[in-house]
């Protein structure tokens, strides 16, 4: 029978919480980013401009129909030997931006595609530029009528950061196994972990929430 | 010695891809049965069953898949149940699967108007019947181009029984690194192996989709 | 509070967990009775374990279990684990003992039992040429990468001055293409590794800088495998030539002395626990 013990888990709090704050500020920064050129790519892909077009719909497929894991792997570990040469956490963030922007592109698209074109029109004969047409009658709406289809994805993605401790950079799955190597408490480290992740997706969803409530939230006046 | 990535180690990669095939497939069958019972207890009228198949989905959605292997791994043993790794992978990637397939088959169950079930009760139709003659089947053509979808994500899933150790297609390609050092051509060859499996599976639940939105 | 509840959950997992019985001890005879045996082994760490160009299992350790299995006169099969999985493989029954060019450490004879050791490394620290590390003490200054999980990282982190960058990999090969690559400046691991990187034609950039300590290897089996244990141990004392040929083979030099006792280990499998 086995005896659990999660005492050698908890006393190493310090390296989770630590893990935990990385783990954050990865995933933050990489949905920030992600988000951004993920609203390029929608306007690629549906750019007037074929060529524009054709480089989205291929490169939005190429990283949705492979692993992130393979797609780190071969960041971290290929790209130097054509000269690009990444730290651990610089590799995770970018293959995290690259993979989240691809599947927002397609969320983001949705959106854009339900707005309806006599709403354009309209802002043009109220002499709006266009960049402010896009910012407030395209990009704005759009987000905000798949706002919670991009809340799923950028905890997908918090979720899928698990993956980067195998190119060591260090997060919450990172200092789990520390603990794990030096323990052997397999389950009880896990278990642990899969709470902190748990915490973490129910605040993340909370944090964004909030921040959909703000900045996101249909006009009441 | 060490050596160059040629075809034999390109053989060795696709071997890999058959247990990436498999897995997908077990997973997604097993999976898909459990998720069934989750979606019909997510809908049901037992309130303590649906807040436990709320519980359930929230819970594999809400941690890291690697996590959920792992703790199946280390845990089914603390369970008095002993399994190879391919099975307690295969059972990890299930319950996974019922998870995530459980949430999108409650949706496209919602989906079908109330209307349809009040009728069959009217005729009296009892549960069973009114879900497996009225309901089920319509919600079935709803689902269908999330289903497929999530078929690819569960096939990309497979890559992390690299890190418990099975040697998939993942971990056939870090093994023939391991041997090459030439990790560029080794997993732009991996990659490639899993674009050809999800492209397809892709496309068809993109032309699903087309499909039910003509129809709708 | 949470200590609390995860102890209420302990509780009542181990309610369910009493219902099953006990693991039967796997022993030499069933083996043979069996026919067959499941050898754990590792094989990302070329020359010690890889998978050769028929996509076949080989290398030092696998010659080592091979060698055993034909002295039990039973198949082999071979279960190829990480560094990550390698001891709760062994504990969860997946395999029925370990050859995994494995380090002894006190630590991890709490929870396996190891055989008489029958195998040695120089734990040494490999760097680009023109970093200057002759000691610990330059270790600070470099990003040091290691086999995260293996036992070289504890010896890593003793042996190198507090702060020291240190990034864990996977296993040995990710840890020698993380130098080869450029993304760490000096890795800390086995004496082999210099043969990997000559042999990716890149040897000239990189050489051994000093060794930082002696890293003995033994086989392992669950606690408990007493007859399992008593014939390893009896293994690797009759079998001292041909383990003498292997590891000149493979590892390219002569096979040290190994010591048969070591402080806080117990190899036979007597001592109270």
């Amino acid at each position: 029978m086995y005896d659990f013990d999660f005492a050698p888990v908890f006393q190493a709090w310090r390296l989770l919480a630590a893990g935990a704050w990385a783990t954050v500020y990865i995933s933050a920064i990489s949905m920030a980013l992600g988000l951004v050129f993920g609203i390029v790519l929608t306007a690629m892909r549906m750019a007037p401009v074929a060529a524009l077009r054709s480089i989205a719909i291929g490169y939005i497929e190429l990283i949705r129909n492979t692993p992130f894991l393979v797609q780190v792997f071969f960041i971290y570990f290929g790209m130097p030997e054509l000269g690009l040469r990444l730290n651990a956490m610089e590799a995770a963030i970018l293959t995290m931006t690259l993979n989240c922007s691809a599947y927002i592109a397609e969320i983001v698209r949705s959106g854009v595609e339900s707005i309806r074109k006599g709403q354009i029109e309209a802002g043009r004969a109220l002499g709006m530029s266009t960049p402010d047409v896009y910012r407030f009658i395209v990009f704005r709406p759009a987000i905000r009528a798949v706002y919670p289809s991009l809340c799923s994805q950028f905890i997908l993605m918090m979720l899928n950061t698990s993956l980067v401790a195998s190119i060591s950079a260090q997060e919450l799955t990172y200092a789990a196994q520390m603990i794990d190597n030096q323990t052997f408490r397999s389950f009880e480290v896990y278990f642990v972990l899969g709470a902190i992740y748990l915490i973490l997706s129910q605040l993340f969803s909370l944090g964004l929430g909030l921040i959909g409530r703000t900045y996101f939230s249909y006009p009441t006046k | 010695m060490i050596r160059t990535f040629g075809f034999p180690e390109i053989l060795f990669v696709l071997e890999g891809a058959k247990w990436t095939i498999l897995m997908s497939l077990a997973a997604f069958v097993v999976g898909g049965l459990l998720g069934l019972l989750v979606a019909l207890a997510r809908t049901s009228g037992i309130r303590p069953l649906r807040i436990f198949a709320a519980g359930y989905i929230q819970i594999f959605q809400g941690t890291p898949l690697l996590i959920q292997l792992f703790l199946v791994y280390f845990g089914l043993p603390l369970l008095g149940v002993k399994v190879e790794l391919w099975l307690a992978v295969i059972a990890g990637l299930s319950l996974h699967a019922s998870g995530f397939l459980g949430e999108i088959w409650r949706g496209s169950i919602q989906a079908v108007p109330d209307g349809q079930s009040e009728a069959g009760r009217a005729l009296g139709l009892g549960y069973a019947s009114r879900m497996r003659d009225i309901v089920l089947p319509q919600a079935f053509r709803i689902s269908l181009p999330a289903t497929v979808g999530f078929m690819v994500n569960l096939t990309k899933g497979t890559a992390l029984a690299a890190l418990l150790g099975l040697t998939e297609l993942t971990r056939s390609g870090q093994l023939m690194s391991n041997i090459t050092f030439e990790p560029l051509k080794v997993y732009a060859t991996v990659g490639l192996v899993y674009f050809a499996i999800c492209l397809p599976l892709t496309l068809c639940s993109a032309q699903l989709e087309r499909r039910l939105n003509a129809q709708g | 509070m949470c200590i609390v509840n995860f102890r209420k959950f302990a509780a009542a997992f181990a309610v369910a967990a009493l219902g099953t019985t006990a693991a039967m001890a796997v022993t030499p005879d069933e083996l043979r009775q069996k026919g067959s045996v499941t050898i754990g082994v590792q094989m990302d760490q070329f020359p010690w374990g890889f998978i050769d160009e028929a996509g076949q299992n080989d290398g030092y350790d696998i010659e080592v279990a091979k060698l055993i299995a034909a002295d039990l006169g039973v198949t082999p099969a071979f279960f190829r684990i990480t560094g990550q999985n390698r001891i709760p493989s062994l504990t969860t029954e997946q395999v029925d003992f370990l050859v995994p060019s494995m380090t002894v450490t006190e630590e991890r004879a709490k929870v396996i039992q190891y055989a008489l050791p029958y195998s040695s490394n120089d734990i040494t620290v490999w760097a680009r040429k023109d970093a200057e590390i002759t000691g610990n003490e330059q270790l600070g200054d470099f990003v040091i990468g290691v086999n995260r999980g293996s036992a070289f990282e504890p010896i890593l982190t003793a042996a190198a001055p507090a702060g020291t960058e240190i990034r864990g990999y996977d296993d040995d090969a990710t840890t020698v293409q993380a130098l080869l690559s450029g993304q760490v400046d000096a890795i800390v691991g086995s004496k082999t590794y210099g043969t990997v990187i000559q042999s990716t034609g890149r040897g000239d950039g990189f050489e051994a800088k000093y060794k930082v300590a002696d890293n003995i290897q033994a086989m392992a089996v669950r606690k408990g495998d007493q007859e399992m244990l008593e014939y390893l141990n009896d293994f690797v004392t009759r079998h001292d030539a041909e383990l003498d040929a292997l590891y000149k083979k493979w590892i390219g030099s002569d096979r040290a002395d190994l010591p048969v006792e070591l402080p806080g280990v117990d190899f036979t499998g007597k001592a109270a626990n």
